[in-house]
């Protein structure tokens, strides 16, 4: 029969080893509980980062637009498209153009202005003729100047009434745009934020080797003790029944 | 990991965890492309409104078919990422385009498969269900966006409408104004004062009222142009509208193809011209004064009345009224 201490000890020792074993892997587990929590971290800072750096490429394309308009629709730029489109009104207003239209009066040319049956031959009436037509041609392209003055300010072509609406307009579709796209973005950051972190729990594996130290322990200690009294009945010392092994 | 006895850590939710950065990934893909989308119906409707740049260049896609469709391989390899959390390795190969533009299948968004055209900076321009729908996309690239442009509403699309309303108007302008001289003329021939001074001076008036008559034209012509100008802003801005609804540039840009077309359509607002030249009295005044004035009747035989320089030439039956006298146009 095997010595009660020499079974002991055995005991012990496979105890001791699995117990090493089972710290291990509860070690690992930790560990890799650990990796992953950080990755989780260095997962959510990543994403938060690209967030960021998009919310601030869209606010800035956002923002430049803002600016853009600003400049085009500021007083100094809207006095130069006022004078402009006031040129341009008044070259308009003077030449229409059409088809057939019907020549202005041309006062170097006295014949031209007279009615049917006036005789321009008479100097005398060819000036009067000549100067009432310069006159009211004065007169009228002073009146044409003042309504393309007050087109150019109002809702002509190229009117103050037309462009500056036309700018707010495009200028808000590049800022409705950046606002389209942060707002994606926004809601896939909220997508990748849901992202849960890994969790690890020890293996069966080494809840067994811990259950095994913990029986071995048990067994080791009950073996030695029993053999070092039947050694020594007087001695008196022993180990006692301490079980060696991981507790899990 | 995990599994029967094995020792160790085992995780617990690794197949959610997977799961959850799978979608989170396709969630960024689908992002990507809708912002591309969104980015690409934009530029066409600017296009189609506003053209592009004479010098840009239209990205040939005639090489994109599903025969010649390269290999996606794109690899998920969960928790092995730059992070070690996570990494996508897109090795698919991408088929090159004209311009250092290049095509591919994209990465998994969660649907379908789609396809999409990269500029040469790797960034997505447009996304599309297949080879054959993406080859229809219109992606001009190059030139100098300040300088001319070409294509959009033609550049004579307004002046073609101005100048029609101005056609229209124009020869009744001119019609009543020849009206309005043959008036002056028997008015004044009649009243005796045809080489006067008033003659001159009413020639002028009426060439004052006809200037201006051409003007007024020319503006309410101009200000009808603005209308269709604005007019197809707010086409532009309908389509827009609907880019931002289906996220797809294609409907959109129909959309804003037909506006464009429909828009040769409008018909400017051209109602007759009403009497443009005010009535000029031409010696009737002095007509009148002499038919009243009896003193005018002492030295004149009983037969008429004769007044002075611009006078009036009464008839023996004195029958000429001031109604038919009044040049009225």
């Amino acid at each position: 029969m095997c010595d009660p201490l020499i079974g002991g000890l055995v005991s012990g020792a496979a105890s001791l080893i699995a117990g090493s074993s089972a710290q291990k892997g509860y070690q690992e587990t930790q560990d890799a509980q650990n990796l992953a929590n950080i990755q989780w971290v260095n997962y959510q800072n990543q994403i938060h980062h690209e967030q960021m750096v998009k919310e601030e490429q869209d606010r800035q394309m956002a923002e430049n637009a803002r600016q853009d308009t600003l400049q085009k629709v500021s007083p100094q730029t809207q006095q130069q498209v006022q004078q402009t489109e006031q040129q341009r009104l008044n070259a308009l207003y003077n030449n229409p153009g059409g088809q057939n239209p019907t020549p202005n009066l041309d006062v170097n040319k006295p014949s031209s202005l007279a009615l049917s049956g006036e005789q321009t031959g008479n100097t005398q009436f060819g000036n009067s003729l000549t100067s009432a037509v310069n006159n009211a041609t004065a007169v009228a392209r002073g009146r044409i100047a003042a309504l393309a003055t007050a087109g150019s300010y109002g809702g002509s072509f190229g009117g103050l009434g037309s462009y500056l609406p036309e700018q707010f307009a495009q200028g808000g579709n590049i800022i409705n745009l950046a606002d389209a796209m942060r707002r994606g973005n926004i809601s896939t950051y909220g997508v990748e934020q849901q992202v849960q972190p890994q969790n690890f729990v020890v293996g069966p594996g080494t809840t067994q080797m811990a259950s095994i130290a913990q029986s071995l322990g048990g067994a080791a200690g009950s073996l030695i003790s029993k053999g070092i009294s039947g050694l020594g009945s007087g001695g008196g010392w022993g180990l006692g029944g301490g079980s060696i092994g991981y507790n899990a | 990991m995990g599994g029967k006895g094995k020792s160790g850590p085992v995780s617990t939710n690794n197949q959610m965890v997977a799961m959850q950065m799978e979608q989170a990934e396709q969630a960024k893909q689908a992002n990507i492309e809708r912002d591309a989308r969104l980015q690409q119906g934009l530029s066409q409707i600017t296009d189609i409104f506003g053209g592009h740049p004479t010098d840009a260049t239209l990205l040939d896609t005639s090489s994109i078919t599903s025969h010649n469709a390269p290999q996606a391989q794109y690899t998920y390899n969960p928790f092995q990422g730059p992070f070690g959390y996570w990494n996508i390795n897109q090795s698919a190969s991408n088929a090159s385009l004209p311009g250092g533009y290049t095509w591919s299948q994209l990465p998994n968004s969660g649907g379908d498969t789609q396809w999409g055209i990269y500029d040469p900076n790797g960034h997505l321009v447009t996304s599309a269900g297949s080879p054959e729908q993406l080859a229809r996309a219109q992606i001009w690239y190059g030139g100098n966006p300040n300088g001319p442009t070409t294509g959009g509403v033609p550049s004579d699309f307004y002046d073609n409408f101005r100048n029609s309303i101005i056609d229209y108007y124009m020869p009744q302008e001119a019609e009543q104004y020849a009206n309005a001289r043959t008036s002056l003329d028997y008015n004044l021939a009649r009243a005796g004062s045809l080489n006067s001074s008033v003659a001159a001076m009413d020639v002028g008036k009426l060439a004052e009222q006809d200037t201006m008559n051409k003007a007024q034209i020319a503006s309410q012509a101009d200000t009808q142009t603005a209308g269709l100008h604005t007019q197809m802003e707010n086409a532009r801005q309908q389509a827009i509208a609907q880019l931002y609804s289906t996220e797809d540039p294609t409907v959109a840009a129909n959309t804003a193809l037909n506006t464009v077309a429909n828009a040769q359509l409008t018909v400017p607002l051209l109602n007759p011209a009403g009497a443009m030249f005010a009535p000029i009295m031409a010696g009737v005044g002095n007509a009148i004064s002499g038919f009243t004035n009896p003193y005018a009747y002492i030295t004149g035989g009983g037969t008429g009345a004769m007044t002075g320089a611009s006078g009036a030439v009464s008839t023996p039956s004195g029958s000429q009224s001031s109604g038919q006298n009044v040049a009225s146009y």
